[in-house]
């Protein structure tokens, strides 16, 4: 039998119950190729396909100010052809082999993907070196205008014309001080988008997307020898680059809560709430996740029990710990039903808060949220392009692409204490942003100061 | 001697500059596919009539189970619109011994996922379990299928959920566009014209009877199948479900004849304001197809080329060329009975003149298509099926397809060979047959102020509101 994932399911005690707790593994082999691009290679002969997922380790927090929005906007630029692939044919090339394509930028990073055919591995491989080599090859300002229309356009449809759509750009401009890597928007101001320029893709470019800033996943129907020997034909020709800057931290403490409000188009006033947070694998980030689902997720969940289920009061409640690098946040957002205004919900929330805050939730509670965890990330290692994307997020993060039984470890070795403690340490009222969104001219609904006791 | 020495030189240097640089002079060219083995089918039938179709699938421990019954909908009594979906809303909101909550913690704490959804033409129940807890599993499975309880203040609580969504709506230029839509192609009281969850009127007037009943009739082995993919064997799976929906009998088969909607006569614009939308959302299209049609294939690989992939028609003119919007497409929506072909995009606002008149020309471009465009959308439907069949839910969803529309046994081993053999012909034929853009409607819902002059030049206009369409935001009383 060759090297499949191996989802060993081993019944062990958990307290006075037996459950079937998961030994997550995703067997992989990683090499560095003299250039200095890591290639990590995970076999998984289900389907006769492949996913193959590339990582560059920048993304809109390595922006320059005046440039918000060009990580992403560099994102799309790199589907427009390179030194030998006309424009338009990255995709034609791949649908012409049965295969599709993606890429997607955070904060942290980009990534970029293709699930194609095992057959057809060698178009993937050629598509991502050719414009990790000879991007600027093929380069002109009318791609980069073209795309430039393209994001505007991705940004009015997202975030502009979106209910509530606003509300996400202004709650990280408050929560986060002036001039801090995730203060600014993903996607971007507009006027930082209209003054992105030519210049700035070639140093971009230069500077971030060099084979030493980034790792290359190939995950599927593979035999890893001549898949790595594959990924030499194609990408060792590329030069290495100087290392890559990396954005400063710029550690911040908030010394009280902060208040804004914004109308919109809307029929009912939603209340957004962010604390500051740690970062990705610290100690603090899982009892987060935790924390958040204990709160919202089921009909059993705190919030969702006490505001939806009970009070009626809220439409929908839901909580999420936003994992990042530099700093991570926990947010909490509700929508109030006609005839409730924020400030009701604010204090039923502050109330549950408050509990957790100061006693521990119950194992089962504990136990529960983990179980569902399981369920999700079984789920999730279906997928070719999941298991890709998950071994080059380990890596990134913590340097080991197996991360992921360490990683469901964080979650298992925790006990109802450490949640407590983590939410009396990080989900303080009095260090936090409180952003209200409401219906236009109805400004009275969302939540005032005096009614926040911290 | 200097000859074969030079030529030994020239072979080595040529061979160190292989290994070393790769040719990109022409693009690589794949290997054929390795053909796809689809797992086998087994099938066979309950006592109480439940046909069951079962693909082993060993190499991971889950297992999911979809139990499809012909309920969505379209079985909604007139006035009782919204009573299919709030029938699956409430199928978990309490059963057997458990009541709502009892029931919500004992199926999270498990760590499973149990879910009733219903769409137009069906309800359904779905589990998604590790294979170690199909013990457990399967009783809250069978208590959520065959016992809900279907109290009175569950269902007091989910109808004001349903009216709050549904004032929720009236933000969202996207579902006043479809619905709209869906009532201009097939008119406001058909089965697949009219909202699916139901009105302010129908929502307070659904009473625990309705559902008792709707659920008696339509949910019961005669008029549904079960599909199993996963880490289960086909005598594990009779003896768990034989004692799981121990009891479950009866019913009748329920089909119904849905009218096809009137073709449209000209080209009619629908504009639905909404002041100071930063974009006009575009719904372009008409009555269309069924999923038995006999021009699936090509139907399925002209659309591709039109509006079904990035490289699409639609989306290189709209989006790589002009930049008017994020993204365009166009899909065939295929029930059991005649469905419809849309085509759409959400677009700057001071562009929606422009972006009209390109979606004309590439609707009534598509009757011509070159031999390469047929060969590359075909590759990309069947040479991408595979991923399909990555993970359980999937494999799970087409199965239940073939199933339930009474597709050929063996319809996913030929899908691939199937959209292989479509010819250009064929697909000019397709497009000229079920493409017409002189006989169309088209909805678009943005600022009115904006956009009225440049749309009025284009086709005859007529004017409705988002109360027209969605009805007047609800009324919701206060919880005492």
């Amino acid at each position: 039998m060759k090297n499949r994932i191996i989802l060993c399911i081993t019944a062990l005690l958990l307290g006075s119950a037996a459950f079937g707790q998961a030994t997550l593994e995703l067997p992989y082999q990683i090499h560095t190729l003299p250039n200095g691009l890591t290639v990590i290679l995970h076999e998984d002969h289900r389907v006769p396909m492949v996913a193959v997922n590339v990582w560059y380790h920048v993304g809109s927090g390595y922006e320059k100010p005046g440039r918000t929005g060009f990580a992403h906007l560099f994102e799309h630029i790199m589907f427009e052809g390179s030194g030998h692939v006309a424009e338009g044919d990255f995709d034609n090339l791949l649908e012409s082999v049965g295969g599709t394509n993606n890429g997607s930028t955070n904060t942290d990073r980009t990534n970029y993907f293709e699930i194609l055919p095992s057959s057809a591995l060698d178009m993937a491989l050629f598509l991502e070196s050719d414009r990790m080599g000879f991007l600027l090859d093929a380069m002109s300002p009318e791609k980069v205008d073209g795309q430039r229309d393209v994001v505007k356009n991705e940004r009015r449809q997202s975030y502009e014309n979106r209910p509530y759509g606003m509300a996400w750009i202004r709650l990280m401009e408050t929560l986060y001080p002036k001039g801090h890597p995730y203060s600014w928007p993903t996607i971007g101001y507009m006027e930082d988008l209209t003054a992105a320029s030519y210049q700035d893709v070639v140093e971009f470019f230069s500077r971030y997307y060099r084979p030493n800033n980034a790792a290359l996943v190939i995950a599927g129907d593979i035999d890893p020898g001549q898949a790595l020997e594959r990924v030499k034909y194609w990408f060792s020709e590329i030069p290495a680059g100087e290392p890559a800057p990396e954005p400063a931290s710029q550690p911040f403490e908030l010394s009280e809560p902060a208040y804004l409000t914004l109308e919109d188009k809307v029929q009912l006033p939603r209340l957004y709430l962010a604390y500051p947070t740690p970062s990705f694998y610290e100690p603090g980030d899982a009892e987060m996740d935790l924390l958040a689902a204990i709160l919202t997720d089921g009909k059993n969940s705190r919030l969702y029990k006490k505001l939806v289920y009970e009070l009626g009061i809220a439409q929908d409640v839901s909580a999420y710990q936003a994992s990042r690098a530099m700093e991570s946040m926990f947010i909490l957002t509700a929508t109030a039903r006609p005839g409730h205004s924020l400030d009701e919900l604010a204090a039923a929330i502050d109330s549950e808060m408050a509990k957790i805050r100061e006693e521990p939730p119950s194992s089962r509670e504990l136990q529960r949220v983990v179980n569902q965890r399981e369920l999700s990330t079984l789920r999730s290692f279906q997928s070719l392009n999941q298991k890709a994307d998950a071994l080059n997020q380990y890596y990134y993060y913590t340097g080991n692409p197996d991360y992921a039984n360490e990683d469901f470890s964080r979650y298992t070795s925790l006990s109802v204490d450490d949640l407590s403690a983590m939410a009396r340490r990080y989900l303080d009222p009095a260090k936090r942003v409180l952003l209200s969104v409401v219906p236009e001219g109805q400004t009275e609904l969302a939540v005032s100061k005096k009614s926040i006791k911290p | 001697m200097k000859t074969p020495i030079l030529t030994l030189c020239l072979l080595l240097g040529a061979a160190i500059a292989f290994a070393q640089t790769a040719d990109r002079n022409q693009y690589p060219s794949a290997e054929s596919p390795k053909p796809l083995q689809l797992p086998e089918v087994q099938r066979f039938k309950m006592d109480n009539g439940l046909p069951v179709y079962l693909v082993e699938q060993h190499e991971l421990p889950l297992v999911q189970f979809s139990l499809v019954s012909q309920a969505g909908s379209i079985y909604d009594p007139p006035g009782q619109l919204g009573l299919a979906e709030m029938v699956a809303d409430m199928m978990d909101e309490g059963a057997g011994e458990r009541n709502a909550l009892e029931l919500s913690e004992e199926i999270d704490f498990l760590g499973i996922s149990l879910r009733a959804y219903a769409n137009r033409e069906q309800l359904g129940l779905s589990l998604f379990t590790p294979a170690s807890k199909l013990e457990e599993a399967l009783p809250l499975f069978a208590d959520v299928l065959l016992r809900p309880r279907f109290e009175e203040e569950e269902l007091a609580r989910k109808r004001t959920e349903a009216l709050v969504a549904l004032a929720q709506s009236h933000d969202e230029a996207r579902t006043a566009a479809m619905e709209a839509f869906n009532q201009l192609i097939y008119g406001k009281d058909h089965p697949y014209g009219r909202s699916a969850s139901g009105t302010e009127a129908s929502l307070k007037s659904l009473t625990v009877q309705h559902l008792k009943d709707f659920h008696r009739e339509y949910l019961t082995p005669a008029n549904s199948f079960m599909v199993v993919v996963g880490d289960i064997g086909r005598e594990a799976l009779e003896q768990r479900l034989g004692k799981a929906l121990a009891g479950w009998s009866g019913g009748q088969l329920k089909t119904q004849m849905i009218a096809p909607p009137s073709e449209k006569k000209g080209f009619t614009i629908y504009l639905i304001d909404k002041p100071g939308a930063a974009q006009s959302v575009l719904r372009f299209g008409h009555p269309g197809v069924s999923r038995n049609t006999p021009d699936e294939y090509p139907i399925s690989v002209m659309n591709t080329i039109l509006g079904a992939s990035f490289t699409s028609r639609l989306n290189q003119n709209i989006r790589e060329e002009h930049g008017y919007a994020y993204g365009a497409a166009s899909f065939f929506w295929q029930p059991r009975y005649q469905g419809y072909f849309i085509a759409y995009a959400d677009v700057q606002s001071d562009v929606t003149g422009p972006a009209i008149q390109e979606f004309l020309k590439e609707l009534k471009g598509i009757r011509e298509v070159s031999e390469a465009d047929v060969e590359k959308a075909r590759n990309y439907q069947a040479l991408g099926f595979p991923a399909e069949f990555q993970n359980i839910e999937s494999i799970a969803g087409n199965l239940s397809d073939v199933i339930f529309y009474g597709l050929p046994e063996d319809y996913l081993n030929r899908h691939i060979g199937k959209l292989l053999a479509v010819t250009k012909e064929e697909v000019e034929a397709a497009a000229r047959q079920y493409i017409h853009p002189e006989n169309m409607i088209l909805v678009v819902v943005g600022d009115r102020e904006l956009i009225a002059d440049e749309v009025e030049a284009l086709g005859t206009v007529k004017y409705l509101s988002i109360e027209e369409v969605l009805g007047a935001v609800p009324v919701i009383e206060e919880k005492k």
